[in-house]
């Protein structure tokens, strides 16, 4: 007996819909991984290794955590759904620090100038209210003379302002800053829970300035460190510093500059300055994750011997968990667009295994009906057949 | 059974040259290989000559009887244990037929089981298949096939 050799039709099977499947996931999720590696990676912390033995603070509420560093007047506030695990949550701080108090004169030039001292000068600590929770630091800086201009909306490449600052102190200055939580129920444990404000208020004052001239006007520089991932910009309508996802643009947290200012003289009444357009920002790189932002109070006679300023942060209203899913209103993100695509690609293997499965089947059944009439029609003539 | 009688289908006895179930001791061509009785991976030829017992088979089993309760040896497991081979090599071949509308399979009572369990049977072409095969070959209606006493 001789069969024909027959070639059936193979299609794609199950086991080839499934590596193509899984070649596709793996093509399609490895730069994801690879992206949330880098989302999952901890931003520097405010406190170093170095620094662990300096005195800080730190409070933290349902989705907030506010960390004073105690050796460098660093404020961090960490906004998120999980905040037990720093790496999960690094992502979304939002860290301040004043690298300088300056003098500038009516014209923008730059006379005198403090910086933090090194080795850091001051304390940190954390009071709770009943209402509130404070977290303050009060720092001492050498004042020295300075010239240079400000130029807002500078890019500045790692190498800061180019200002020429004397080495000699002209005398020293105060510089406190104080978190205000004031919408905590704050109960002094971990566990406290806050509003759906979703606001941090916080004070900078600066006291004691030697001041140069009276015209001129004082300032300090903010800066902001955002999350990895994100950018700041200002929105002079709003007069608001946007941190927002570069990936879907969508803005999570907004420093909110107050417009005024109080100044105390050394004698009353205490005044009010103004810090509408002096605002103006450094921006370390474009986007910039950095930026610094010069606020000056102006339209009040200097001299004032001591300024309080109040801007706060403000984060959206729903935690996120990551930049892609706070972008689930908007456009698709490319892992939602690879998980559908995947499972696209699954479907379509698995219809078109099923179909030429059916197809290979019916094929090779009827190569066996033609082998068995084959066979039917030689045995009835084989000679061993017994007759 | 004589092959005058009917058969146990009620069908009229298929007329054509009457061979003796191998007296030479010769195996008819759709007895199996030993690849396939072994359970390894037969040939194409293997597979036709599984086919051809297959269906001789089913034609002796013929569909459910009254009640609806079928034979065990209608089902996959009962053929591989009648005609000596593994069920995979059953369930491989049947897959085929049934594709090729020679066999067909439903769910039924089977004696012995609690729930219905899938049996095949011919389908018209099938028996097609079976009334050529016992013409060509002399087969009575009910032969006694390997692991079957008569």
């Amino acid at each position: 007996m001789s069969l024909t050799k027959h070639h059936p039709f193979r299609g794609p099977t199950y086991a080839t819909g499934f590596l193509l499947a899984m070649l596709v996931v793996a093509l399609v999720l490895a730069p994801a991984l690879s992206r949330l590696q880098s989302d999952l990676r901890p931003l520097t912390s405010p406190l170093s290794a170095d620094d662990l033995s300096c005195q800080g603070g730190e409070y933290q509420t349902t989705h907030l955590l506010v960390l004073a560093g105690g050796c460098q007047a660093v404020f961090t506030v960490m906004y998120g759904q999980n905040l037990s695990h720093w790496s999960a949550t690094g992502q979304y701080n939002f860290s301040f620090a004043i690298p300088w108090i300056v003098e500038i004169t009516p014209s923008g030039e730059l006379v005198r100038l403090a910086s933090p001292l090194d080795p850091y000068a001051g304390t940190a600590n954390v009071t709770v209210g009943p209402k509130e929770v404070n977290l303050s630091s009060v720092e001492s800086m050498n004042v020295t003379s300075a010239s240079g201009n400000w130029t807002p909306d500078d890019t500045w490449a790692g190498s800061g302002p180019q200002w020429s600052i004397s080495s000699q102190a002209l005398g020293t200055t105060t510089v406190d800053v104080v978190f205000h939580l004031s919408n905590v129920t704050a109960n002094a444990s971990a566990n406290a829970t806050e509003n759906a404000s979703y606001e941090v208020k916080f004070d900078v004052g600066v006291s004691g300035w030697p001041w140069a001239s009276s015209d001129d006007l004082l300032g300090f520089g903010l800066e902001s460190l955002g999350a990895e991932g994100a950018h700041f910009a200002f929105n002079s309508s709003s007069r608001t510093l946007d941190e927002s996802w570069n990936s879907t643009g969508r803005t999570f947290a907004s420093l909110v500059f107050g417009g005024l200012a109080n100044v105390t003289y050394p004698a009353p009444p205490v005044g009010h300055a103004s810090v509408g357009e002096q605002v103006g920002l450094f921006y370390a790189a474009s986007p910039a994750r950095e930026s610094v932002a010069l606020v000056t109070f102006g339209g009040v006679a200097g001299n004032y011997s001591s300024v309080s300023y109040d801007p706060w942060v403000v984060f959206s209203p729903t935690p996120p968990l990551s930049p892609s899913s706070s972008s689930s209103s908007g456009w698709p993100t490319w892992i939602e667009i690879s998980v559908w695509l995947v499972a696209g690609v699954v479907g379509v293997s698995l219809v078109v295994s099923i179909l030429t499965r059916g197809r290979r089947l019916r094929l090779e059944g009827e190569k066996l009906v033609e082998g068995m009439r084959r066979v039917i029609s030689e045995g009835a003539d084989t000679p061993h057949r017994p007759r | 059974m004589s092959p005058s009688q009917p058969s146990a289908l009620g069908r009229p006895p298929i007329s054509g040259p009457v061979v003796s179930a191998d007296p030479s001791g010769q195996f008819p061509p759709w007895e199996p290989s030993r690849s396939v009785v072994s359970g390894e991976p037969g040939s194409k030829e293997d597979e036709v000559r599984l086919s051809l017992r297959i269906v001789i088979h089913l034609d002796q089993t013929g569909p459910p009887g009254d009640g609806g309760v079928a034979k065990r040896e209608s089902t996959q497991q009962g053929m591989a244990q009648v005609l000596s081979v593994t069920q995979g090599a059953v369930s491989k071949v049947l897959s085929r037929l049934v594709a090729a509308e020679v066999v067909r399979h439903e769910r039924h009572h089977v004696r012995g089981e609690d729930r219905r369990v899938r049996v095949y049977f011919l389908t018209a072409r099938g028996e097609e298949l079976a009334r050529e095969i016992q013409y060509r070959f002399g087969l009575p209606s009910r032969v006694p096939l390997r692991g079957q006493t008569a």
